[in-house]
């Protein structure tokens, strides 16, 4: 079967020969879209084959995926290098609660997991290094100058 | 003593012993939570899990990458024999402390 405008389920389909058929795209590997069904019959539309997609744009699903924050996962893998686990258990844990519980409210609930998981070490790190007795020795001076 | 352990790494010892071979951070937590009704954060167990690795209590294997894990593989945990030593000495101490003798529980129910 060749491609025909307007026929029934096939989207625009570009060919590099012309005497190819459906289905032979896919086995030579020559790119196939398919962006939206086909328009409706020629008798629909009063004899013209029109250009306009059935659904436009807005009307589609929208397929976005729904991830974890990003930056959020950023800033675990930066804080807490070769910890890919936790990372899978938290996403684990993320796609499931998005069902029961809402994008937002889980968008919120990874932040403060990743949260809890890095601030425990950034104080040690911190403490290690000496920076909050620095700034405790510099806040007691300035109070009592 | 170097063999001792907190409540939350009894726990998740408890539960490794429980789930094993299939105890890695995600159902280390829920088993606790629902067992106990305590809920722990994900950086709370591996924390927890890491400071027991350390110690020789725990060994760890790679296991499959799933897709509603990013791709990302599971880390599964077992206890050693220096692991299970170590966790029976920790609830035979609170065991000793639990016998208490009679005139001290009186005056504490």
């Amino acid at each position: 079967m060749k491609y025909k405008p307007g026929s029934a389920g096939v989207g625009p389909v570009r060919l590099k020969a012309k005497n190819l058929t459906l289905g032979a795209p896919q086995l030579l590997n020559v790119p196939v879209f398919r962006s939206y069904p086909a328009p409706l019959p020629q008798a629909d539309r009063g004899g013209k084959i029109s250009e306009t997609p059935r659904f436009p744009p807005q009307s589609r699903p929208q397929c976005q995926p729904i991830n974890p924050p990003g930056f959020a996962e950023w800033l675990l893998v930066l804080i807490i290098p070769r910890r890919s686990a936790q990372l899978g258990c938290l996403e684990e844990r993320f796609h499931r609660h998005v069902d029961t519980r809402g994008l937002r409210r889980t968008r919120a609930l990874y932040w403060a997991e990743v949260m809890r998981s890095i601030l425990p070490i950034l104080w040690t790190k911190a403490r290690k290094l000496g920076v909050i007795a620095l700034i405790a020795e510099i806040w007691r001076r300035s109070s009592h100058s | 003593m170097a063999n001792d352990l907190n409540s939350l790494e009894q726990q998740v010892m408890l539960a490794i012993i429980k789930l094993m071979p299939n105890a890695y951070g995600v159902s280390i937590g829920d088993h606790i939570e629902r067992v106990t009704g305590r809920s722990y954060s994900i950086g709370a167990v591996y924390a927890a899990v890491d400071r027991l690795e350390e110690r020789g209590f725990l060994e760890s294997r790679r296991g499959e990458p799933t897709a509603a894990r990013g791709g990302r593989r599971k880390l599964y945990f077992d206890l050693t024999a220096s692991g299970q030593l170590a966790l029976k000495q920790s609830l035979a101490m609170i065991d000793k402390l639990r016998k208490t003798p009679a005139r001290v529980r009186e005056a504490f129910v």
